[in-house]
């Protein structure tokens, strides 16, 4: 047997994006604990979760924590890309991005809004929107001279890149930049150079050659793709929901009229909780 | 907590002319710590002989009526809710007179010392119909500003500018209140009396931070009110709303491990509080109660989270709730996902004196051991005297111990006297203020740390060319207590005696290392202050006799072998 503590009282966040993914609502599952929890234990009494005006517990005679620990997950994002066309020649392509946490009816469907500034920040264009998706060419040489890419706001004012050359079979490109030293205040030379080669480097590139303040180097375009799709990944996802499933009002007060203590199977739980994708 | 009216009350005494007394009654539904505020006013030139024990004279207003009407106010902290238990009685010199009396008591009120926020304000007037109450400027939100007058003619008075009225029954009293949201100026407020004049006292009762602390047990022990920080963040620290500068408090999870079971720290999110810097959330171990760690990873009953990766994005203790502190916690990450995170912490949060262990086999993971300034918003954080290490990937490839979300040059964010053993890169310090840092083992120490020593300098790594700054130490062998025991050992020479003293540090003062202990006057470089301590024994023989004693300077090093080492006679040659 294991139980889960539900929320009975809501909290409220006045920030209402903070309040959806942040805040716990009445019905939602906070945490799976181990049978005996409930009561069970001497010091329960004059603990906070004997305030049953702020929990109640559902006793699942037939599960062990493990298998309900899914209960107490938050909605996330889950994003995934699509290639819609390729053109290596350029080192452009067509992608499409769409979030696979949707819920039936269309709650947390991506929009151009969640990403347009992490896609503008790649150099991406073209951005589009239609129902849970949103279309946009990325292009290798934007997304090399990006912001994002080397997390520098405003790096076109701190030098400026040229493309030496792009071999779409292998799709290395060979790049230089050639760095103002006046924007980096209080570096010398040296200094300067330890940092570019750096940032470089553990972006993915190798330093051909140095002529100072020219740093030339080349990069492979996977290296672009995976910071680009993990940059997004990270950025422009979150928490939709503070929890996925939530057990019905109705249900939540036919169990707090009888004590705020229920037992239920597997199966019986299954069929009362809701899952917000199922929405 | 904020300030609330309780109750108030008055009175008139004629013939009054050696005092007058304030019956226990008139101050009903008492609690403790209320402040109690008694204004009286009476009409001549007499002097206050004797005044009730405890309390204290705030505010005096006097107008030139003939004779003068005399105006004091008295405040007084209750200590009990049976307080009075007694009247208690003024006296005065001078002949026979009126002597009006009102009484108020308010709750929610600032504890230590004096109750009220900022100077008072009086006005005097010997005629006329109204009386002006000058402004006075407070220093805190939530002051509770008191307007209490009295006029000279009986009949009732009028305020537009306060939201309550308290006291206007039509003798020669009124009071009036009202909460100021925010601290400044709160403007004049003109109160319309019957005519011929009065005299008033303006003042601001400044509210109650209140702290609120639950403890977290995970053996659920005596005393304890949630087994995990998540339950915690769920009920919102047990405060009023999670909203904690609107209700004047502060939220404390003081953490306890009373049976040895470790939190669990997986995917812990701490987001839906509002904070400031004065309404802050701390998570901490009390160093008083024994939970802490003594600056290595302990187990037993030492407080500590620990968590597994079940996917990628995954993450330990995500504090997006600004304004947090972590304070002599223990942290263990054991990943096998990329893009994930031990312990992220929002705008303004700061981790001090706590140890983060990153463990990972698998290749290729993305992991941040302590992420500042998480949620982007521009106001980084403070990672202070910690001790992390084990965040690198099986092919040594990823993996930061202290990194900085906040953009490039972000200028708010400080990362002083950390130990970073062993991770793929020991900081990641853009735009950070990088100072008494230790890195050793790491393939990277210092990545895209400014070359300024305004910005980053003192700091210490095992990597030659590594570390900016005029005073940094590169291609360093640090020597430590042990394996897992990062303190410096007695034999160090790489780290020892060459920090920074940041006592006087304009943003963030401190004089302790990891361990609590002293740093002295001159500082190592890491979470360690490496510490050497006498003591004088005093020897008795067989029968005890003091007088007989020998004394022996004895001397022990801290750490040795993870803790204090034995103790040694100092000999003789040494003074």
């Amino acid at each position: 047997m294991a139980q889960i503590l539900f929320r009975l009282k809501d909290n409220v966040h006045p920030d209402p994006d903070k309040d959806r993914r942040g805040s716990y609502k009445k019905g939602y599952p906070v945490s799976i604990k181990p049978d005996g929890w409930y009561e069970g234990n001497p010091n329960w009494a004059q603990s906070a979760y004997a305030d049953k005006t702020k929990w109640f517990v559902v006793e699942v005679t037939d599960a062990t924590v493990e298998e309900l620990q899914h209960y107490a997950g938050s909605w996330k994002d889950n994003f995934d890309y699509e290639i819609v066309e390729a053109r290596p020649a350029q080192g452009q392509y067509d992608v499409r991005v769409f979030e696979q946490n949707a819920s039936a009816s269309g709650a947390n469907a991506i929009t151009q809004a969640k990403v347009e500034s992490f896609l503008t920040k790649w150099g991406c264009t073209a951005i589009s929107a239609t129902t849970n998706s949103v279309a946009f060419t990325f292009s290798l040489w934007n997304a090399v001279r990006s912001d994002a890419f080397w997390e520098i706001p405003s790096v076109v004012l701190k030098g400026s890149f040229v493309l030496n050359g792009y071999t779409p079979a292998t799709g290395v490109g060979n790049v230089t930049f050639t760095a103002i030293p006046e924007a980096f205040p209080n570096m010398d030379q040296a200094k300067i150079t330890t940092m570019i080669t750096r940032r470089i480097e553990e972006r993915g590139g190798t330093i051909i050659g140095i002529d100072y303040p020219a740093f030339t180097f080349e990069i492979e375009r996977s290296d672009i793709l995976t910071r680009f799709r993990a940059n997004v990944k990270r950025k422009g996802e979150g928490i939709y929901r503070r929890r996925q499933f939530v057990l019905p009002s109705a249900v939540v007060d036919t169990i707090v009229a009888t004590g705020g203590f229920a037992q239920r199977t597997k199966a019986e739980l299954l069929a009362e909780i809701r899952n917000g994708l199922s929405e | 907590m904020l300030t609330s009216y309780v109750t108030s009350g008055e009175q008139t005494f004629m013939q009054a002319d050696t005092g007058f007394e304030i019956p226990g009654s008139t101050f009903s539904g008492i609690q403790a710590n209320d402040i109690m505020l008694v204004s009286f006013v009476f009409w001549g030139l007499d002097e206050i002989t004797s005044v009730p024990s405890g309390w204290e004279l705030y505010a005096q207003a006097t107008s030139e009526h003939t004779p003068p009407m005399d105006q004091r106010v008295y405040w007084k902290r209750a200590t009990s809710s049976s307080e009075p238990d007694a009247e208690w009685t003024w006296t005065k010199t001078g002949a026979a007179c009126c002597i009006d009396v009102v009484a108020l008591v308010y709750r929610g009120v600032h504890r230590n010392g004096s109750p009220f926020d900022c100077t008072y304000s009086n006005v005097d007037a010997s005629s006329g119909t109204s009386l002006v109450l000058p402004q006075i400027t407070t220093t805190t939100a939530k002051c509770r500003i008191v307007g209490i007058v009295h006029h000279n003619t009986s009949g009732s008075s009028s305020c537009a500018n306060f939201d309550n009225e308290r006291i206007d029954s039509g003798n020669d009293n009124a009071c009036y209140d009202e909460e100021q949201a925010s601290a400044g100026a709160t403007g004049s407020y003109t109160v319309t009396i019957p005519d011929g004049g009065g005299v008033g006292v303006l003042l601001a009762l400044r509210a109650y931070t209140e702290t609120i602390t639950t403890v977290v047990d995970p053996d659920s022990g005596s005393g304890y009110d949630y087994d995990s920080l998540s339950d915690w963040e769920s009920d919102l620290g047990n405060t009023t709303s999670g909203d904690l500068p609107a209700y004047n408090e502060i939220a404390v999870a003081k953490c306890r491990c009373t049976g040895g079971t470790a939190d669990d720290g997986s995917l812990v999110t701490i987001e839906s509080f509002t904070t400031d810097p004065s309404h802050y959330l701390k998570v901490w171990t009390d160093p008083a109660e024994g939970y802490r760690h003594n600056g290595t990873y302990q187990t037993g009953n030492k407080y500590r989270l620990e968590a597994t990766t079940i996917a990628d994005w995954h993450w330990g203790v995500r504090a997006s709730a600004q304004n947090i502190v972590f304070d002599g916690i223990q942290l263990k990450y054991t990943y096998s996902h990329t893009q994930v995170l031990a312990l992220g912490l929002g705008s303004r949060g700061s981790v001090q004196n706590s140890i983060v262990w990153g463990v990972c086999s698998t290749a290729s993971c993305i992991c941040d051991g302590i992420l500042l300034g998480d949620t982007s918003l521009g106001c980084g954080g403070y990672a202070i005297n910690n001790i992390v290490y084990g965040f690198k990937d099986s092919n040594d490839s990823q993996g930061v111990g202290i990194n900085n979300a906040v953009t490039w040059l972000s200028e708010n964010t400080y990362m002083l006297n950390n130990t970073v053993v062993g991770c793929h890169v020991g900081i990641s310090g853009a735009g950070c203020f990088v100072f008494n840092n230790l890195c050793s083992g790491c393939t990277d120490g210092f990545l895209d740390c400014e070359a300024d020593d305004a910005h980053c300098d003192y700091n210490a790594s095992s990597v030659s060319g590594d570390a900016p700054g005029t005073h940094s130490r590169n291609n360093q062998t640090f020597t430590f207590a042990g394996a897992s025991d990062y303190h410096l050992a007695a034999s160090d020479a790489g780290a020892k005696g060459y920090g920074l003293n940041l006592y006087n540090h304009s943003v963030w003062p401190f004089q302790t290392d990891i361990d609590g202990q002293d740093r002295g006057a001159s500082w190592d470089i890491g979470a360690d202050e490496y510490v050497r301590t006498v003591r004088l024994r005093f020897l008795l023989d067989a029968a005890g006799d003091p007088a007989a004693a020998q004394f022996q300077l004895e001397y022990r090093y801290k750490p040795n072998e993870g803790s204090w080492g034995n103790w040694a006679i100092v000999p003789e040659s040494e003074p």
